[in-house]
């Protein structure tokens, strides 16, 4: 069922989906799909203009590890595939929303568990999914638990970040020790967007959940379904109308290799002397080993606590701290390129495609892109890439179109 | 010997501006032999493996232009045995780069004003052209790709981000980017090659260049593991704020736009949205959780 139409798919109108598909000359279908998926990935790729997103995101990833997990209509199974996919979703997810958090919830045995807190290094996250495979699925899946740990930290959340909770569920029901609907709507008052993918079927509580809390509700039909909808919640969402906007405090630490401050960075042989090597903040409390150990590190501009991965927050003064790229990394949401125009080549011309510099084709460029600025020609393949990927169009670098 | 090929991408940076008082220059390296070193570096590249394939893309400021490999013309020479007895590929590059760059040099008109080079759209057309080689290689074979950026002028900061999202993307690919500038320090470059796990340099002596090409940026990356590498620097990733454009430690960022402020501001000058004046230092007056 689509996400917008209030109808089941078995009482809307009969579609007839195969008229769509039409054969050419020689019979061969490919054709014809080829052009069914190009439009599609375009289609994907057309971003709404003018929207606010949410960019600064806290997210709840909550894993059901109920007895519907062992399914093995996902290969080798349920668990295993979403954990797989996930994995792909969690590093997704930090490429978009760089100084974003994510946490993990489980719920099994009608319990919940937290599996790690709201954090922003996406590799502990996955080494600890990872760890997950191992253990046992059992029980029933509560949802209202699940809620309730989310809630009690995320209505703590600054309120200009986007506070979200992404389900992935097997179960087809919920055990509960009260009343769900009353806990639904503490997520709606508390502005918590609550989105579920389904690996099962559809369930009435779960889609209320959704549209309650604005949320996005799905049910995969396959894998490759269910990667798709998890890059969908990769993307910042349009944000709520409630949402505030202010000025957050950030630093941005230098990398350096001795901890006397304000002494420069290209040093002379006498203060490398002085190095001394120190503990970061991030690995203080895992006990054992001499991971984090080290000469060099960031150092946080306020308190002088030394972390070795960024983005992070410091632990001591709580400035959130982060280095330009991890900004500019999300700027090509803020400022997106137009879709180019499509043309199709009626008469061979004398042009190459301005990305990849491959001459057109007839037979095998029967639609070719123009950017509506620098009026250059794309093939299809740039034309994906360079809205999917780039960010960036070739000829337009010239115009300097920045703001 | 693996059977994976090689590709490297070399972008050369031929902005005229930089090299127009260094046309006849005796002492420092000019023109011609700054072109001369290159062909001999990309020559050295194409004879040290069978695997390994080349392309050249030049730009001045306001131009790109692809100057190796050319289906087109490369038909049209036919490699002729020479009095040294050259390398028959090696004849056709020198070739095809000669014409190419004659043509280029001939057609590049100098109606811009900018003094930049086109660095990051030869960056993105050469990321182009590699995702393409990446969707036609068959299934089993595994390419791995390089890019080399030869720099001669200052950044343009009006580059910054379209730069950037081409890193980015060079990262997701995982294509290594080297930087050698023969000017100024380059900070987007030397972003861009960290980023990336390239190597960066700046060239002390450019009369040294093509000893500096071929010691650091013949080899790949399996080979460099083997290699006494010049000692990465710490790289400098502030900011600067959009304010003032001053490079900053600690700053006020807008939780909409991600637009960087020195100080506190009511509205963001980007996205034009208004703050709430009590709101901004909630950031780290947050309760311990």
């Amino acid at each position: 069922m689509d996400e917008n139409d209030d109808q089941y798919r078995w009482e809307s109108g009969y579609e007839r989906t195969w008229e769509v598909i039409q054969e050419d000359e020689t019979g061969s279908l490919t054709a014809a799909i080829n052009a069914i998926n190009q439009k599609n990935r375009r289609k994907e790729l057309a971003q709404l203009p003018n929207v606010r997103l949410g960019m600064m995101r806290h997210l709840y990833l909550v894993l059901d590890m109920s007895d519907a997990m062992k399914d093995q209509d996902l290969r080798p199974n349920r668990l295993f595939c979403a954990i797989e996919l996930l994995k792909e979703f969690i590093f997704l997810y930090f490429d978009s929303n760089p100084i974003s958090q994510i946490g993990i919830i489980i719920t099994r045995r009608k319990r919940v568990e937290k599996i790690s807190e709201l954090a922003g290094n996406p590799r502990s996250h996955v080494a600890l999914l990872e760890q997950l495979k191992y253990q046992e699925c059992e029980g029933e899946a509560s949802i209202q638990n699940a809620l309730e740990m989310g809630l009690q930290t995320l209505k703590h959340m600054p309120k200009y970040s986007s506070r979200e909770m992404l389900f992935v569920l097997g179960c087809l029901a919920t055990c509960d020790h009260g009343n769900i609907l009353q806990t639904i709507k503490t997520c709606k008052e508390n502005e918590i967007r609550c989105s579920v993918i389904s690996v099962s079927a559809e369930v009435r509580i779960f889609r209320k959940l959704c549209m309650d809390t604005k949320g996005l509700f799905h049910v995969i039909t396959d894998s490759t379904h269910f990667q798709e909808l998890l890059q969908i919640h990769s993307r910042p969402l349009p944000a709520l109308d409630k949402f505030e906007s202010s000025l957050v405090r950030m630093g941005f630490p230098k990398y350096r290799t001795y901890t006397t401050p304000n002494a420069s960075i290209s040093s002379t042989t006498a203060i490398a002397k002085h190095e001394k090597a120190s503990m970061c903040m991030c690995h203080l409390e895992q006990r054992g080993g001499t991971n984090g150990f080290s000469i060099g590190g960031y150092f946080c501009p306020t308190c002088e606590s030394k972390y070795c991965e960024l983005p992070t927050e410091c632990s001591v003064c709580h400035l959130t701290l982060v280095s330009a790229p991890h900004l500019a990394r999300s700027y090509h949401f803020l400022f997106p390129i137009e879709q180019f125009i499509e043309l199709t080549m009626e008469k061979p011309i004398n042009e190459k495609c301005f990305g990849c510099q491959q001459a057109f084709d007839e037979q095998k460029h029967k639609t070719i892109y123009q950017c509506t600025s620098c009026k250059n020609f794309f093939c299809f393949e740039c034309d994906l890439f360079i809205h999917g990927t780039i960010f960036t169009c070739p000829g337009c670098i010239r115009n300097g179109q920045l703001k | 010997m693996s059977a994976s090929v090689k590709y490297l991408v070399v972008i050369i940076d031929l902005n005229p501006i930089y090299w127009a008082d260094k046309v006849s220059a005796s002492n420092t390296l000019n023109f011609k032999q700054y072109l001369n070193t290159i062909i001999q570096f990309c020559n050295a590249y194409i004879a040290f493996d069978i695997n390994h394939r080349l392309i050249i893309i030049g730009c001045s400021n306001n131009e790109t232009y692809f100057l190796y490999p050319d289906p087109v013309n490369e038909s049209l020479i036919i490699p002729t045995v020479t009095k040294t007895n050259l390398f028959e590929q090696l004849f056709v590059v020198d070739r095809v780069v000669e014409n190419n760059l004659k043509n280029f040099i001939r057609d590049g008109s100098s109606a811009s004003q900018s003094v930049g080079s086109m660095i990051t759209m030869a960056l993105t057309q050469a990321l182009c052209y590699i995702n393409r080689i990446i969707r036609d290689t068959l299934a089993g074979e595994k390419n791995s790709f390089r890019i080399l950026i030869i720099q001669t002028t200052n950044d343009t900061s009006k580059q910054y981000m379209n730069f950037m999202n081409a890193v980015f993307t060079s990262e997701k690919l995982n294509v290594p980017i080297d930087g050698c500038i023969l000017n100024n320090e380059s900070s987007l470059l030397q972003q861009a090659c960290d980023l990336t796990s390239g190597i960066y340099l700046r060239v002390p002596d450019p009369n040294g260049l093509l000893q500096y090409l071929l010691w650091l940026y013949l080899t790949d990356k399996e080979l460099r593991k083997m290699l006494a590498l010049p000692t990465k620097m710490a790289v400098d990733y502030r900011p600067a704020c959009f304010c003032h454009h001053k490079l900053i430690d600690t700053g006020y960022v807008c939780s909409v736009c991600l637009s960087i402020y020195c100080d506190n501001t009511s509205a963001c000058s980007t996205c034009r949205s208004a703050f709430d004046a009590n709101g901004s230092t909630d950031g780290s007056k947050r309760p311990l959780r």
